[in-house]
């Protein structure tokens, strides 16, 4: 009993420090973030003349938001300390099937429509997501690795054999990438009323602040109280009403859908992620990160295209930014919480915290000390 | 220790009678399943997935996971292959494709394990890192002529045998495997990282050395993989096996593998290989689309998953469902035990 | 033990266990019987559940006319529209001669995945193989060991290497595609056929792909297009739309010179064409190339006229005279051998040196009859 006690007297202790840690980690790690970017920019901008041109920043940043706004839904599940491997195919089917049906309805309710069902759509087969996790409990890797092959199998059924061809979807649809409110693409405008609006989910609902709980600390969640069955739900629900979003603004970005739409984002996404700073292991990120994350890799790849470096270093330089995003993180976040993942000492006063805040976070980890 | 291996057994048990289904069903349905020119053309199908599979077991097993095994396969693979375009000696050339994945699984293994960082992301990156050299090495070219001896070994049979030689390579790996973490303390220590990774360091395992470990031998069977693959398809191009990533992780997850790590067994993982070759050998025969074959494999995986957790839910609910009275006979009872 | 058998002895061996293992550890004494017995109906009841909606999946397997050659074809991925049409010709031209044309492939451009379909066709008893590859070399060890089973290899759309195939049906000859493209784009450049070019391709590895870009390097040399210079051929990593744009952006930052877009792939010429437009390139980079009418439509309005020209022939056709090929293949009348023929729907086809039957003529699209193609 008394182990009982000191568990739950370390949880309620920890995870509200462990959160303040949090908040201010992610400041700190997402300003750093955008000053990195910044630079980066700056840096191209003077060195290279091809990036200064309206029209390569535009491109930059309206193919960006398409990923970005994906990879806010992922980090959301990463923050959670799960991970959602089938965005790709939900976005590829949501982009079908919302451009087929958007064209029965006309007049100005169509982009209301349109949005709707592709953030429904989305949502239901993040649901799925969030089924397999939380009812069935199948780790979130294996779940999703599994709906990615259902979901792509669903994508191929519902493509049918042709494509999704730009004629058949309603004019707002078609013309969402070219046009331009207030001077900005219509895209960045979306990813940014998304960022502001996840962004204040994460922060000020209660929904955020479970979804931070869970993450960092999974056990002290349910102590706390928190609805892990219901929020896990709900969030796979929002990746897969954003990865649905995504898919919507597909159809305009490369004017035609078929059954591999999509197929390519899926690594990329979680890579997004990773680089602005959403921990795998859980408990901290923004969606800020997830943009941000977004634009420092679609700059990267823009400069190296830019610089006339072989197409084929790039995949390998991004394959090393992500090592190097990680380990920097990793790094930096260590100098701010106390040392508990030293091996050879065993800190008394944090080993309570050091058993909850082990690497595997399993029941059996808590049960077992 | 017997008792867990009952647990054990029972899943293989498991897989093992889905495998006598989908033959007798697969047999029955469409008469060409159990011949030997499908049997054989299906095991090489899938000789490069198991053999990606044996080394991922080890790493989950410590509940790691290493994504950039297909990285490592095509970048040894395409070293390889220029390597024997070059003409250079064909062991030689062999032996430094496999040094290339053992280096490839080091590196892994360092990041992950010295760094602290988390092996999805790390891997993740490091896929995309090697899967680039080998794009840098061989650009868009493909190589296609390769020395007999590969060419023997990945689709040619053991004389006077039927069982194509690679099956047999196989074999001995999945010997090896199965003696390494079933009976030597490395594996003792492998599945007592991976149940708890703190007790099994206070416990005075060198849990460094061993994920080290665990990600070289995971390299180091996706050079081999390589090899199969060069033999088999006779194609090294870079980027190539890419596809193989999803079904070896289902292989090794159906298997018993649990993803948390601290469970599982390599005859596990071979069954649970052999379980899904035959199964889309079955229904491609069948006729069923290509999408509806991934489907079924999801499907298969969830359902394979799911049952236990469903099962013990189920447990849960019923010993809900008890009256009071004797819950208080059984707690007493059990106090006493 | 009270009453209740298993349930008591359920309740006195197993307390409060946590996982799986403990409940094990407590439990084997006295119930394992039943325990078996339990995990094989849960076993079973694992196969039927997965069987179930495979069963609904499948449908109905390959069903035919009574006494039809089964051929099994297979594409370079299912999904986009010139496929499903080889497919529809396959069949019906199949009905009439007596096959039945199976249709299946993988749903990326694999050849590794391909091997499955040509290795499955061959266990299934199917007679023949109609394939478009994605990759020569990599299929070609399945082929071979397809044609010592007796089984017959017709290639379509993308060629196999010559070990592996009897014959090659190609849409339409090389030597016509690659000159319709140079003067499609060279009749729009300005000043005419002249000026530097990309060529935005698929995979590295489509045979098709190889053997036309081959062909236009050749013809480069011709007087008539002396003037043109090709800048480089892109090689997308694969054949989606998401990969073809992003191979154009880098292409086109490194080609600043380049006043013209010849892509004989339909996915990338309707991802490059798109591209143009969101980025208001179309007045200054000529786009032609393999398209598709359906896909290439929007851009040959009067609002939006990125595209000018374009080429394709009619895939249905390509299926009709691959199945006639397989059909005389089988009959044994058809060897390969340059100047054999058959017949197709009443037209003779021949066959061109390097075993190649070309199946008709290609059509030049523009605004005035994009709308009208029956495809």
């Amino acid at each position: 009993m008394t182990t009982v006690a000191n568990l739950i007297a370390v949880s309620t202790a920890s995870p509200s420090a462990a959160r303040k840690l949090g908040h201010r980690l992610i400041r700190r790690s997402d300003v750093s973030l955008l000053l990195l970017i910044l630079v980066v920019t700056g840096v191209a901008a003077i060195f290279l003349s091809d990036f200064r041109t309206l029209s390569n920043i535009n491109n930059l940043l309206n193919t960006t938001a398409l990923i970005a706004i994906v990879a806010i839904g992922e980090a959301i599940v990463i923050i959670a300390r799960q991970i959602d491997l089938s965005v790709g195919a939900i976005l590829g089917i949501c982009a079908y099937l919302v451009g087929e049906w958007s064209h029965r309805i006309h007049g100005p309710l169509g982009p209301v429509f349109g949005v709707c069902v592709a953030l429904a759509l989305g949502a239901v087969f993040g649901l799925g997501n969030g089924f397999l996790v939380s009812i069935f409990k199948i780790p979130a890797i294996i779940a999703t690795l599994a709906t990615l092959s259902i979901y792509t199998g669903i994508q191929v059924i519902v493509n049918n054999g042709t494509q999704l061809y730009l004629t058949q979807v309603p004019p707002w649809m078609a013309g969402l990438r070219g046009n331009a409110w207030f001077g900005i693409g219509t895209f960045i405008w979306i990813a940014f009323i998304c960022l502001l609006v996840i962004g204040f989910i994460l922060r000020r609902t209660r929904f955020g602040r479970d979804v931070y709980s869970i993450g960092s600390n999974p056990d002290a969640a349910i102590y706390l109280g928190v609805p892990i069955r219901r929020r896990t739900f709900q969030l796979f629900a929002l990746c897969g009403a954003l990865a649905g979003l995504g898919g919507l603004l597909y159809v305009s970005q490369y004017g035609n859908v078929d059954a591999t739409a999509g197929s390519t984002l899926n690594l990329t996404v979680i890579a997004a992620a990773v680089v602005g700073g959403v921990s795998l292991f859980g408990g901290s990120g923004t969606a800020l990160s997830a943009v941000l994350g977004a634009l420092l890799l679609g700059e990267i790849q823009n400069i190296l295209e830019l610089t006339r470096i072989s197409t084929f270093a790039v995949q390998t330089l991004q394959g090393t930014a992500i090592v190097v995003a990680v380990a920097v993180y990793a790094v930096a976040s260590r100098r701010q919480r106390r040392p508990v993942r030293r091996e050879a000492r065993i800190d008394v006063s944090s080993e309570g915290y050091a058993a909850f805040s082990s690497l595997d976070g399993t029941a059996e980890g808590a049960v077992n000390v | 220790m017997s008792n867990v291996r009952r647990y054990v057994v029972n899943w293989e048990a498991g897989l093992i009678v889905l495998i006598v289904v989908v033959l007798v069903g697969g047999q029955a349905v469409d008469h060409d399943l159990i011949s030997s020119f499908n049997l054989q053309t299906t095991a090489l199908n899938n000789v490069v997935l198991l053999c990606l599979a044996f080394g991922l077991a080890p790493v989950i097993m410590t509940s790691d996971i290493d994504l950039s095994v297909v990285g490592t396969l095509a970048l040894s693979g395409v070293v390889m292959g220029d390597l024997f375009a070059h003409g250079m000696n064909t062991w030689l050339a062999v032996a430094i494709g496999l040094v290339i994945a053992l280096v490839c699984g080091l590196i892994n293994g360092v990041l992950v394990v010295l760094f602290d960082l988390p092996a999805l992301a790390v891997t993740l990156g490091t896929m995309g890192a090697y899967t680039g050299v080998s794009f840098l090495i061989l650009k868009g070219l493909a190589i296609t002529t390769f020395p007999n001896v590969i060419v023997s070994i990945g689709s040619s049979n053991i004389t006077g045998t039927q069982i194509p030689f690679a099956v047999g390579v196989l074999a001995v790996i999945g010997v090896v495997m199965t003696y390494l973490l079933h009976f030597t303390a490395f594996g003792r220590s492998v599945f007592a990282i991976g149940g708890n990774r703190k007790a099994a360091l206070y416990s005075g395992i060198s849990v460094n050395r061993i994920r080290i470990t665990t990600f070289v031998i995971s390299g180091f069977l996706a050079g081999v993989a390589g090899l199969l693959f060069l033999g088999n398809y006779q194609t090294a191009q870079a980027g190539m096996g890419a596809s193989e990533l999803l079904p070896a992780v289902t292989a090794v997850i159906l298997g018993g593998v649990s993803a948390y790590g601290g469970t599982g067994t390599v005859p596990g993982v071979a069954l649970a290989a052999v379980l899904l070759a035959l199964l889309q050998s079955a229904l491609g025969l069948h006729g069923l689309s290509g999408e509806g074959q991934t489907m079924a494999i999801g499907i298969l995986l969830i359902v394979a998953i799911g049952t236990p957790s469903l099962a013990r839910l189920f447990q849960d609910w019923k010993r809900r469902r008890q009256p009071i009275v004797s819950k208080i006979a059984t707690s007493g009872a059990s106090a006493n035990e | 033990m009270s009453k209740g058998g298993e349930g008591s002895l359920f309740k006195v061996f197993c307390s409060k266990a946590s996982s799986e293992i403990v409940l094990v550890q407590k439990c084997m004494g006295g119930i394992v019987k039943n325990r078996i017995i339990r995990k094989s109906v849960m076993v079973l009841a694992m196969a039927g559940i997965t069987m179930l909606p495979i069963a609904v999946v499948a449908g109905s397997g390959p069903a035919g006319a009574a006494g039809s050659t089964k051929v099994f074809m297979i594409p370079k991925f299912t999904g986009i529209a010139p496929f499903t049409q080889a497919a529809a010709g396959c069949k019906t031209e199949g009905a009439t001669l007596g096959l039945n044309c199976l249709y299946g492939g993988p749903t990326t451009g694999s050849a590794t995945l391909q091997v499955n379909f040509i290795n499955n066709a061959v266990s299934a008893g199917d007679k023949g193989i109609l394939i478009s590859n994605d990759d020569a070399a990599t299929t070609n060890p399945a082929l071979v060991r397809a044609e010592h089973h007796g089984v017959k290899v017709v290639t379509f759309d993308s060629d196999a290497l010559k070990t592996g195939r009897t014959v090659y049906v190609e849409g339409t000859s090389t030597a016509s595609i690659a000159t319709t493209e140079l003067n499609m784009l060279g009749s729009q450049m300005k000043p005419a056929y002249s000026g530097s070019f990309i060529i935005l391709s698929a995979q590295a590895t489509d045979t098709n792909q190889v053997q036309w870009n081959a062909q236009l390097k050749k013809d480069l040399s011709m007087a008539k297009y002396s003037k043109m210079k090709l800048a480089a051929i892109i090689n997308p990593p694969s054949d989606t739309a998401a990969d073809a744009t992003t191979s154009l952006q880098a292409a086109l930052a490194s080609y600043p010179a380049a006043k013209g877009i010849i892509s004989p792939t339909t996915v990338a010429i309707a991802a490059a064409a798109q591209y143009l437009t969101t980025n208001n390139l179309c007045s200054k980079i000529v786009l032609t190339g393999l398209g598709d009418p359906n896909q290439m439509a929007p851009f040959m309005t009067k609002k939006n006229n990125c595209v000018h020209s374009f080429a394709l022939w009619n895939f249905t056709q390509e299926g009709k005279v691959a199945a006639c090929a397989m059909k005389a293949v089988l009959a044994g009348t058809l060897t390969g051998k340059t100047g054999q023929s058959f017949t197709c729907a009443g037209v003779k086809e021949v066959v061109l040196p390097q075993q190649t039957v070309a199946a008709g003529a290609a059509t030049v699209f523009t605004s005035a009859n994009v709308k009208s193609a029956g495809f």
